[in-house]
Formats: C-alpha cells, sequence, structure tokens
C-alpha cells in the first residue's frame, strides 16, 4: 500500500461544500421553530436594577435570569453571568432570552424589553483600566490576572550588553471574521433528550454549559456540530447553543438562534487588544544577553479563555531564542468592551509584534544579517526556555531558518531587492495543546465495518480540513485507503470526548489517538477505543512544545496615498512530519491573510464602549486584491511523539506577519518606526522615504 | 425590515408613482438597501426600457442613468475617450456591486464619495432630467457641477463632451477593492482648460473651481495649486481617515493627477 502520509489527497469535505451541499446550523427548518433574540444592553456599564417586561403577544416568551437554574457560564474565572441581573458591563450585554414564531417579532419584543439602570463611569481602555479613578467592573477589580517570571540576572545582561533596544508596542482588537457566524438550532429528539446542533469547536462544551445553566442533566442532552464556517478560537469556550437550549429546555419547542452580523462584529469575542513594552540587550557580535518583557491585554468584560492567552503571549514573547535573563510581565484587564478570548495565535501575534521588530531594528544597528541574528540564538531542543524549564520536544527553529536562507525570497532580498520595494522577516512560535493544568485528552473510537473503518472523535473540521488529515492518519495506520475510513465527527452522542478543537491540537493528540485504536484493531479487536494524553511539561513552562516558522515580506507603499501594498509573503514552517502538504500550505495562506487585516486595515474602536465597526463594510478585511503571493516551504523534523512525527501549527501562520511587515516598510524610510498596528498611513506620508 | 416595491414600466409611470406612494427610487439598491433605513416603499427604475446605454451622440457620448458600472467598466469607447469615469466605475466597489449599482444611482445617492460623481465633474458633464409638469413629461438638462435634484426629478442620462485631451481618476480605500475612498481625485485636460474634481473631502463632492483656473493658466503652479485646493476642501475626520491624511493625500495626488494628464 502506498504512503499517503505527505500526500495531498483530496478534501474530502471539499464536493459537498463546492455545491451548496453541506448543512450549516442556520439550514436547519423545524417546523414550529421559536426564533430566539437576545434584549441586550444600550449602554456599555451599569447597575441593571431590573427589567421591565410589556405585554407580550401569545405563543412568545421572555427570559431572565430568574428563569435559569443556574446563571453562571462556566469558565476559568467562572464569572460571566449568562444574563445580566445586577450589572452590565458591557455594550450589548444579554440581560433577556426573547423566543418568538418568527425572528422579527423576537427582535421587536428584544427591542421593547427596558432595563433599569444606574449607568457608570466607562473602563474604556487598558489606560482606564488601569486607573484607579475608574470604575471597578467586579470587586477585586479591574486587574483579571497577572503573570510574572524572572530568570537568570536580568539587570546584570543589560549592564554587559553592548546594545541595548527598546519600544512600546500596540495591536489592535480584531475579530475572527469566519463566513459563518456564530449560531445554533436546539430542539427535543425522538428519545426526548435535548438535541443541540451548533456551530461549534467543542460540542461537549455546548452540552456541559447547557447543562449547567439549564439543570437538564448532562445524560439528557445531545450535542453536536454542523458543519462549520470557520471557528479561528471564536466558538469555543462561550456557547452560543446556550440561548436557545434554555428556551427549549423551558418551553419544550425547537429554538433557533444565528448571530447577525453586527452581533457577530460587536459582541463575539475578539482578539485582545495590546499594550507591550520590551527592552532587549545584545554583546557585540548579535547574542541576547537580556530581554525585559511587559504586555497589557484588553480582556473586556469578561476573561473567558483571556488567562491562558495571557500566559502564551508571555511564554513565547522571546520564546524562540536562547536568552540567559529574561524578565516577564503581564497583566490581563478587564474593561467595559466585548470579551477578548481564543483568536487563532492565542496571544503570540502581539508579543511578536513588539520582539520581532525589536530583534530586526538591533540587527540592522549592529550589521548582522536579519536571519543570521537568529540563527545566532535560535532555541533549541534541550535548551532552556524563558521561564527557566527544558524544552524537551522537538525543536525546528534553527532548520527553517537555514532554509529560509537558501529561498528565492532571501535571495530576492539580500542580492537582488526589486526597486522601491522593502523587504522584512521575523519568526514566530505558536504552542500546541491546551498547556499545564488544563486537562488535555483525547479519546477516539475505531469499528470495523464491512467495507473499512468507523472512526468517532468529537473533533471538528472547522474548515482546517482535520477531516481529511485524520482520515489520512487512521488510512495509513490500518494499511486501508483513504476511502476506506468514515469519520464520524463533532458529535456528543455515541462519540468518545476527544477534548475541543483548539490550541492547534487536533493532528497531534487525535492523531495518536487514532494510532492507539488503530494498534488495537491490527492485534484482533473489530471495535477499540484509542486514548493520547497530551505530555505537560514538567517544569516551569506552560506547554510541551511548539511549532515554529520563519516568514519574510515584500511591500511597496504608495508615496501619494500612503497606503502599503503587501506583494509576496514566503514562510518556511517548521511542523514536524506534514501530513498534507496542501492542508498546511491552506493553513499559512489563512493565517497570513488574518494577519495582513489585522497589520493593514483591521480593528474594532470603542467609543464609550460601544464598537465603532457593526459590519463588513466598516470593519476591512483584506479581499482577494489585498492578499499578496504567497509561498510556503517547510523542514520535516519529526517530533517523536507525534503522530508519524507531525506537531500542531494552525495558529503558527498568524504570529510573524505583522513584524515582517511593518519592519518591510520602514526600510523604505529614513526616519520611521512602526510601533502600532493597524500602519498609520499619514506616518507613513510624513516620513522622510530613502533615495 | 420590509419594502414595497413598485416596478413601473415608464418614466411617467414611476414618476407618478413615486408622487402618490412617497418613498425613493431605487436605481440598482445597492445603496438604499445597505442602510437600515425604514423606507417604506421603492420604486424601481430597474423595468424601465431605454435607460441603459452608452452612445455617441455627435460630439457627446450619453449613458443612461440605469447603466450598471460592470457596463462601463466593459464600455471601450469609455476607456479610449473618457479615461477618468472609465477608470472610476473599473475600481468602484467589486464585481457584485458593479454588477447591480448603476451610474444614476451613484449620481442620485448623494454619497461625498460617490466614484465617479468626481470623474463626470471633473470631465464637465450634463445632467438630463426627467420630470412630469401638469401631467406632462418634460426634462431639463444640468451641469453635474450645479446639479441639485427636484422633488421627483429622475436621472434619465448621462452627457458628456467628448472633446476631453486627457482626464484620469485615482481612488485610495483602505483596501484595494470593496472600498469606500479616503479620498477619490479626478482631473480633466481640455486644450489647456484643467478641472479637478475631489471626492470624500467634503460634506459634497467637490469641482475645485480655484485649483482649476490655477492650472489652467499655469499647469505647473503646484504650489499655488495646492494651497488652492486645500482651501477648497473641508475634510472631517471620519472612520475611513484622517483630517491630516486627507489633506496630504489630496495635495499629492493633485500633483500626481495635474502631471499626468499635462501633454
Amino acid at each position: 500500500m502506498k504512503n499517503i502520509i505527505g500526500t495531498s489527497v483530496f478534501r474530502s469535505d471539499a464536493p459537498d461544500k463546492a455545491r451548496g451541499r453541506s448543512v450549516f446550523a442556520d439550514d436547519l427548518m423545524i417546523p414550529g421553530t421559536l426564533h430566539v433574540s437576545l434584549a441586550r444592553a444600550r449602554v456599555a456599564h451599569a447597575i441593571l436594577k431590573g427589567v421591565k417586561v410589556p405585554p407580550i403577544p401569545d405563543g412568545c416568551f421572555v427570559f431572565t435570569a430568574k428563569d435559569l437554574h443556574s446563571n453562571l457560564i462556566p469558565s476559568i474565572m467562572n464569572e460571566q453571568p449568562v444574563l445580566a441581573s445586577e450589572r452590565i458591563r458591557c455594550h450589548g450585554e444579554p440581560f433577556a432570552i426573547v423566543a418568538a414564531p418568527t425572528k422579527e417579532l423576537a427582535d421587536s419584543i428584544a427591542d421593547s424589553i427596558e432595563p433599569e439602570l444606574e449607568v457608570l463611569g466607562t473602563v474604556d481602555s487598558i489606560a482606564d483600566a488601569l486607573d484607579p479613578s475608574k470604575p471597578a467592573l467586579f470587586e477585586k477589580g479591574n486587574v483579571c490576572s497577572t503573570f510574572h517570571s524572572e530568570k537568570g540576572d536580568v539587570d546584570r545582561g543589560f549592564r554587559e550588553s553592548f546594545l541595548t533596544v527598546e519600544g512600546d508596542f500596540e495591536t489592535p482588537t480584531q475579530i475572527h471574521g469566519f463566513l459563518e457566524p456564530e449560531g445554533a438550532v436546539t430542539f427535543i429528539d425522538e428519545d426526548g433528550k435535548m438535541m443541540i446542533v451548533a456551530s461549534t469547536q467543542y460540542a461537549f462544551g455546548d452540552l456541559r454549559e447547557a447543562s449547567a445553566v439549564t439543570g437538564r442533566p448532562q445524560s439528557e442532552i445531545r450535542a453536536m456540530a454542523a458543519t462549520v464556517g470557520g471557528a479561528f478560537g471564536g466558538k469555543d469556550g462561550y456557547y452560543v447553543s446556550v440561548f436557545p437550549a434554555v428556551v427549549t429546555h423551558l418551553t419544550g419547542k425547537p429554538a433557533k438562534y444565528i448571530y447577525s452580523r453586527e452581533e457577530n462584529i460587536r459582541y463575539g469575542m475578539k482578539r485582545h487588544k495590546s499594550i507591550s513594552h520590551a527592552k532587549v540587550g545584545f554583546s557585540k557580535d548579535g547574542r541576547i544577553l537580556a530581554a525585559d518583557c511587559s504586555i497589557l491585554l484588553d480582556t473586556g468584560a469578561y476573561a473567558v479563555l483571556g488567562t491562558s492567552v495571557l500566559k502564551l503571549a508571555m511564554e513565547v514573547f522571546c520564546g524562540a531564542y536562547d536568552i540567559p535573563n529574561v524578565r516577564l510581565d503581564g497583566k490581563l484587564l478587564y474593561t467595559n468592551h466585548a470579551p477578548g478570548s481564543a483568536m487563532k495565535g492565542f496571544g503570540a501575534p502581539q508579543s511578536a509584534m513588539a520582539f520581532e521588530n525589536l530583534l530586526n531594528r538591533a540587527a540592522s544597528k549592529l550589521g548582522i544579517d536579519p536571519v543570521q541574528i537568529r540563527i545566532i540564538n535560535a532555541i533549541h531542543k534541550g535548551q532552556k526556555n524563558s521561564m527557566g524549564g527544558v524544552h524537551e520536544h522537538e525543536i525546528g527553529l534553527e532548520e527553517a531558518l537555514l532554509k529560509f536562507r537558501e529561498s528565492d525570497f532571501y535571495r530576492e532580498m539580500t542580492q537582488h531587492p526589486e526597486k522601491d520595494c522593502g523587504y522584512g522577516i521575523a519568526v514566530g512560535m505558536k504552542s500546541s495543546g491546551l498547556g499545564k493544568f488544563v486537562p488535555d485528552t483525547c479519546h477516539v473510537t475505531i469499528r470495523k465495518t464491512g467495507g473499512g473503518y468507523i472512526v468517532r472523535t468529537s473533533i471538528v473540521d472547522l474548515g482546517q480540513g482535520s477531516r481529511t488529515t485524520l482520515s489520512q492518519i487512521a488510512a495509513q495506520a490500518l494499511g486501508v485507503p483513504f476511502e476506506a475510513i468514515d469519520m464520524q465527527m463533532g458529535c456528543t452522542d455515541g462519540n468518545p470526548d476527544s477534548g475541543s478543537t483548539a490550541a492547534s491540537r487536533s493532528t497531534y493528540v487525535c492523531g495518536n489517538a487514532i494510532l492507539d485504536a488503530a494498534r488495537k484493531i491490527r492485534e484482533g479487536a473489530d471495535e477499540a477505543t484509542g486514548s493520547c494524553a497530551f505530555p505537560e511539561p514538567k517544569d516551569e513552562a506552560v506547554h510541551a512544545f511548539f511549532a515554529f516558522l520563519v516568514q519574510g515580506a515584500k511591500v511597496k507603499t504608495d508615496p501619494v496615498t500612503g497606503k502599503t501594498d503587501v506583494l509576496w509573503m514566503h514562510s518556511t514552517t517548521d511542523a514536524g512530519r506534514i501530513i498534507n502538504p496542501a492542508l498546511l500550505d491552506g493553513q499559512v495562506f489563512g493565517g497570513i491573510s488574518m494577519s495582513i487585516g489585522m497589520t493593514l486595515s483591521e480593528q474594532i474602536r470603542y467609543r464609550d464602549g460601544k464598537a465603532l465597526e457593526n459590519g463588513m463594510g466598516n470593519y476591512i478585511i483584506p479581499t482577494a486584491l489585498d492578499v499578496p503571493k504567497l509561498t510556503n516551504e517547510f523542514v520535516e523534523k519529526p517530533e517523536e511523539s507525534g503522530p508519524f512525527g507531525a506537531k500542531g501549527m494552525a495558529e503558527l501562520p498568524t504570529v510573524a506577519v505583522a513584524p515582517a511587515i511593518t519592519t518591510a516598510v520602514c526600510s523604505l524610510y529614513e526616519d520611521l518606526e512602526i510601533n502600532s498596528i493597524p500602519i498609520d498611513r499619514t506616518a507613513v506620508l510624513k516620513s522622510r522615504r530613502k533615495r | 425590515m420590509k419594502y414595497s416595491i413598485h416596478v413601473p414600466s415608464t418614466l411617467e409611470e414611476a414618476f407618478t408613482t413615486r408622487s402618490r406612494v412617497g418613498g425613493q427610487y431605487l436605481a440598482g439598491g445597492t445603496v438604499v438597501l445597505a442602510i437600515k433605513k425604514p423606507v417604506c416603499d421603492l420604486v424601481s427604475l430597474s423595468r424601465i426600457p431605454g435607460l441603459s446605454f452608452i452612445e455617441r451622440k455627435g460630439d457627446c457620448i450619453e449613458i443612461g442613468g440605469g447603466t450598471t458600472f460592470d457596463e462601463l467598466d466593459r464600455s471601450a469607447l469609455l476607456k479610449e475617450r473618457l479615461t477618468a469615469l472609465w477608470q472610476a466605475s473599473h475600481e468602484l466597489a467589486g464585481p457584485q456591486i458593479r454588477n447591480v449599482a448603476t451610474i444614476g444611482g451613484n449620481i442620485g445617492s448623494m454619497s461625498p464619495s460617490a466614484d465617479s460623481v468626481t470623474a463626470l465633474m471633473a470631465l464637465d458633464a450634463s445632467v438630463r432630467l426627467f420630470t412630469m409638469e401638469g401631467g406632462k413629461p418634460c426634462r431639463r438638462t444640468v451641469p453635474i457641477r450645479e446639479l441639485r435634484l427636484g422633488e421627483g426629478e429622475i436621472i434619465e442620462a448621462v452627457v458628456i463632451r467628448t472633446n476631453v485631451d486627457s482626464s484620469v481618476f485615482e481612488k485610495v480605500g483602505k483596501r484595494n477593492a470593496m472600498a469606500v475612498s479616503v479620498v477619490n481625485m479626478a482631473v480633466a485636460r481640455v486644450g489647456k482648460k484643467v478641472s479637478v474634481a475631489v471626492g470624500s473631502a467634503a460634506p459634497n463632492v467637490v469641482f475645485c473651481r480655484r485649483t482649476s483656473e490655477i492650472l489652467s493658466k499655469d499647469c505647473t503652479d503646484m504650489m499655488a495649486a495646492k494651497a488652492a485646493i486645500l482651501e477648497e476642501i473641508s475634510p472631517k475626520d471620519d472612520r475611513w481617515g484622517t483630517v491630516e491624511q486627507k489633506r496630504i493625500v489630496c495635495a499629492n495626488m493633485l500633483e500626481k493627477l495635474a502631471g499626468e494628464v499635462s501633454a
């Protein structure tokens, strides 16, 4: 049998998607469905004294916090209510659930429900959150969590440095921009159980949240992912299926709730806005001797997964390099903005913006090639990370840098740069797995059938292609053709819990669980459960292992308008053994496009807690004409513990884009330093262009 | 949002329907339907025959008010003779919008960033308007630089003289397609006479009379022309750009485009 690992087999979900046959949550039409709408706050911060519900038509329902078994979204901080009952902490925060036979009626009832409010001052920025004269969102204040770590003697490191570079950096609030907004349909099925069909990364998460809030036992609920039109972290940790689930639980009727695009943009979860400061000391020959890095993240009204985002932002801040003396300081801050949570990159793009820009400036000041300075400092297996823990897993950063140096991109950049074009490079790193102290296991089952095997997992194909890659792993492990694998994914009923489809973990942890089950099948079983526990770091670290990449950006700026056009992005990716090169390219190119948006045009701006952006006409994501030529190559340094040597890499490509582009832009000017994105065209226009 | 859409088949019927029910004309709908404004009655112009054409008539080109930007984008005549208008049509929004949005709709929307209006102002176009007086059809033709639409008037056609020697349009948005202009500008030259118009830099698209006069006198007097254009625009900070950015871009664009149209 030929090896299908490392081949770009045809995506198994493509034919249905291309022909419009895939069923998304909103495609489900159940007769008698109640349409759900939320009564949402029109102010960002207030004491909620009561909710006045006007008389409502027959067949319509309004539920408030007192109708819920528990008014708490289960989360790390356990501080987010399902429905505001005492306090409004962000614009758009729901305080009542409305259900009606039509969406229009539900919306108009929701509009007519008046909250009794005592309006409070708005905490409208990171600076506000740190200002003791501003109101506190919670009793403990506006600091949600902190991070501190110190390794070596940082002050001595700086004293011994030949060159020190330093800067303050800022990145914007960003949305996931998935094609399909958040949403779910719920109903009572023929067995009397409540069924949740959701656009979700983790059906078990929907199930547990619905159970906790309604009080309905978990055994009386089933959940499954419909076809999902993109997620990128925005459909995990907080599941909007809870709203129709409450309606179905309390009325027995089917219910549907799909976010409008405005709800998605204004009230959906966000990538954290960041303000960071970093100081880095170098020896004359380019060794990094000390790094002092701090970051402030705006997590909005509730943390959701924000505390983990902060840890990762700190862990990878200067984590790609072997640095003897490192100080890390971070704060996750509450503001009256929409909650910041997981988004592809999970804090890493924010810190890379600071560190990689500084590294490029230092390289230029020291007269060292930007790839060379990274080779000099690159982290290796067996070396210590920023917090002093030892890297026990495979790292291919140096190999990626060496390969990048052989690329057409590097040759053009260094030997024959195109006239009026700027070039810049940056390195990114991203962990795989949920991290220390978060249980991270995956179970799957495989059952033999007449024609092949059924593989059951709760992992969801969100568009990233995991249906295809996991099928490849199963087919290879079982020694059968790709077509003989029937993947049953994303459902709680009859499926083992494989954990969330998040944290760049699926290929690794689910792949390994499939290998475990396949081994038992090969040993003679007709049906087997396979498991994998994600390796936890033993010592001072948050995550056990990481993927890396080097990215180069080629740009042009228009002296008339100040506009930046990205012309070419080249990536060299280290993700262990590659299961499916075309899908890897897809992840790389998609991640780059997402971060080009953040670098050039995307941002949510708040005024008194209200997002100025409310539609795809004013929240500016890149179009096909804004995405450049994209090339990707990879180094294959197999990770011994991974399935066929693979590591997770889904989020990695978002990380290094911004500093690569900003460095490329600045290289065209005498006096331009870009420390804040999206790039300010006025600053570009006012700078002195190099001759 | 619920709409009643009336679909008249003649201009007369459109005018009388609109006078009867109120509401707005629908000439493509890409603006009206995107704004969540409670417009109950829409009078569609899309089924009225004879509103979509690009024709040469003597020393003019006439364009029907119902002509879509896709049709304008594909016109070789326009590309050759009225480059600025072709460029504006080519860069307006994206393919889906260009398939339905019409030049009459773009003019009638009265948007300060209407790309085609900037080009038409620089090209000194006129607009033929249809109305009814005493139950009889009645038409008037006015220069677009002086256009004030009367109650119920319909933009039947745009008329542009083809004696233009050279014309050019440029827009900059926050991205390369589907973008509202941060600034757009058109410059046209007829003999020595230069005309400049700017969009997104004032409450309306502006024909820059003083700037045009200076460049017509001496097309190299860029210092005076730039000073004049900065007097003639009145940008405000908006979500697309700041006052400072718009002013710098206007001055830069003027220099670039005036250079491009000069023989």
